[in-house]
């Protein structure tokens, strides 16, 4: 759908940075704590800005673009993390490896019981994903960024995202489908 | 393809979603940070430069902010505690004989993303009911129905019809409550105890003072002070907290920083109580207290933030619990 009005345009200035800090840190913290912890987010998060503002102050930019562009950096970040980030995965893993309680119905409800009991295998899993794959995989379903929103994190064409996106849940599907007729359920 | 599709996202979504929450002084601190580099010097300076003035100046930058953030807080705090203290005051037991059975009803409204990305999502009304012997290895009974159909959000319609069946849907008999619904291996609930699960033996093991028992509920789940009210949440749904925990359980929810209490909030069938509410993840979350007795009542969560999957204001859960003691299984109550 064609939007109604040209998207605002904005310079990258202080105030608008310091904006950004307001409406973004704590969604994006969260996104980074889940990948390598929540002590070296605090990190991650205060140096994303930084070298967003390295990058980019001054230039003129649409206002969606700004928050991808924020998410591309932090990514870049992380890839110095990766080893903590797979350690850290594992960890938790290991920690949840058989840690199931059915108490929450509503939201969270159907086959609560199925996604708790397999997290610490899928968290196994995303350790053997080809890291820009689980980029992608994670900046969707932990960021909630869109494919359009991941091209300009990432700097690649969107067939790309698509492509790599369907790769990783290919992938984690036959992990799960194997899995669950390991386990003699039967989902698929 | 779809149920693995749709399992995949659930699964995703629960993976490490236990990290601490940047708190409102922490994310302060960082933009007190930030604004002190941007003030450091000219764009053009290395990263590293800017850190080294960003530390320099903070300290000064934050020590305002900070001390307001306290001073509400304590004001605040002080106002909860209070009122929490009140709640746990006022609760009761409901007197079991070891041939009855304790009777919980709960009923949700809620709103289900079909995939992560939320482009999807449908209401749905679920009741479930569970007789609990009180003898726990005696059998247990639960029913779950769907009340209504499932239909899809507005302005998040899907394809086909929302909702599907629920493996927990239907009536289940097991003793200690080891429902068929459970996955594979988990342990005997009746010998594992758990907020969820609480056991005579579980909450033998809690800390008397509610600060401990606070602490307890924090490193537990490790998901900020949200997730301390959602632990407690969990084991208040449960049906089976005596009296005495309960009023401890609300003496230390009163310690959660930012804890906001609302009178009169209405559960899901329209009773009023007493809100104990704090901001978890992307949402405000609250459960509600009958102050006449202590019982919890119900539940509520409601998106708090601009920019996620679901708009700010839409109300992600609303729940009502009921709870009697009766004398049959399968019976409701009078």
């Amino acid at each position: 759908m064609a939007p109604t009005r040209p998207p605002a345009r904005v310079v990258l200035d202080e105030q608008s940075l310091l904006t950004l800090y307001e409406s973004t840190a704590a969604r994006l913290h969260r996104y980074v704590a889940r990948r390598v912890g929540a002590d070296t987010a605090q990190d991650v998060v205060s140096e994303a800005f930084l070298a967003l503002w390295e990058q980019r102050a001054g230039q003129v930019f649409e206002a969606d673009t700004l928050r991808a562009w924020l998410y591309g950096v932090a990514t870049n970040l992380l890839r110095r993390h990766v080893r903590s980030e797979e350690r850290k995965l594992r960890a938790w893993s290991r920690e949840h490896a058989s840690r199931t309680d059915v108490a929450d119905v509503g939201d969270r409800a159907t086959g609560a019981a199925d996604a708790d009991a397999l997290a610490g295998p899928l968290t196994r899993w995303l350790t053997d994903l080809r890291g820009e794959e689980r980029d992608v995989l994670l900046l969707t379903a932990w960021a909630q960024l869109s494919p359009g929103e991941i091209a300009v994190a990432l700097d690649v064409p969107v067939a790309t995202v698509r492509t790599r996106l369907h790769r990783a849940r290919a992938r984690l599907r036959t992990r799960l489908a194997d899995h669950l007729t390991d386990t003699g359920d039967d989902h698929a | 393809m779809r149920d693995l599709d749709l399992l995949l996202d659930r699964t995703l979504d629960r993976v490490a979603a236990d990290e601490a929450e940047p708190t409102a002084a922490r994310l302060a601190e960082g933009r007190a940070e930030l604004a002190a580099a941007l003030a450091g010097g000219p764009a053009t300076r290395k990263r590293r430069r800017w850190v080294a003035v960003a530390a320099a100046a903070v300290a000064v930058a934050v020590g305002g902010v900070l001390v307001q953030g306290v001073e509400q807080a304590d004001t605040a705090a002080a106002a909860s505690l209070i009122r929490a203290a009140d709640l746990a005051t006022s609760v009761t037991d409901q007197p079991m004989r070891p041939d009855q059975y304790r009777y919980v009803r709960s009923r949700y409204e809620g709103i289900t993303l079909v995939d992560v990305a939320g482009t999807a999502a449908y209401e749905q009304a679920l009741r479930n009911e569970k007789w609990i012997p009180a003898a726990l290895d005696g059998e247990w009974l639960e029913r779950q129905v769907v009340e209504g159909p499932a239909t899809w959000l507005p302005g998040h319609e899907g394809t086909g019809t929302p909702g599907g069946p629920s493996n927990r849907e239907g009536e289940f008999r097991a003793p200690c409550g080891n429902f068929a619904y459970f996955a594979a291996d988990q342990p005997d609930r009746c010998a594992h105890g758990d907020w969820g699960n609480p056991t005579p033996a579980f909450l033998a093991s809690l800390p008397e003072d509610p600060r401990a028992l606070y602490d307890l509920l924090a490193s537990d789940r490790g998901d900020g002070p949200g997730g301390v009210l959602m632990t407690a949440r969990d084991a208040l749904m449960s049906g089976r907290l005596p009296a005495a925990v309960r009023a401890r359980l609300y003496r230390a929810l009163a310690l959660i920083p930012d804890l906001r209490v609302t009178e009169e909030r209405a559960n899901l069938d329209g009773r009023a109580g007493t809100a104990l509410g704090v901001r978890w993840r992307e949402d405000f979350v609250e459960v509600i207290v009958d102050p006449s007795n202590g019982d919890f009542i119900g539940g509520r969560e409601v998106v708090a933030e601009d920019g996620g999957r679901l708009p700010r204001g839409t109300v992600r859960q609303s729940s009502s619990a009921t709870t009697a003691v009766v004398d049959r299984l399968g019976d409701a109550p009078a």
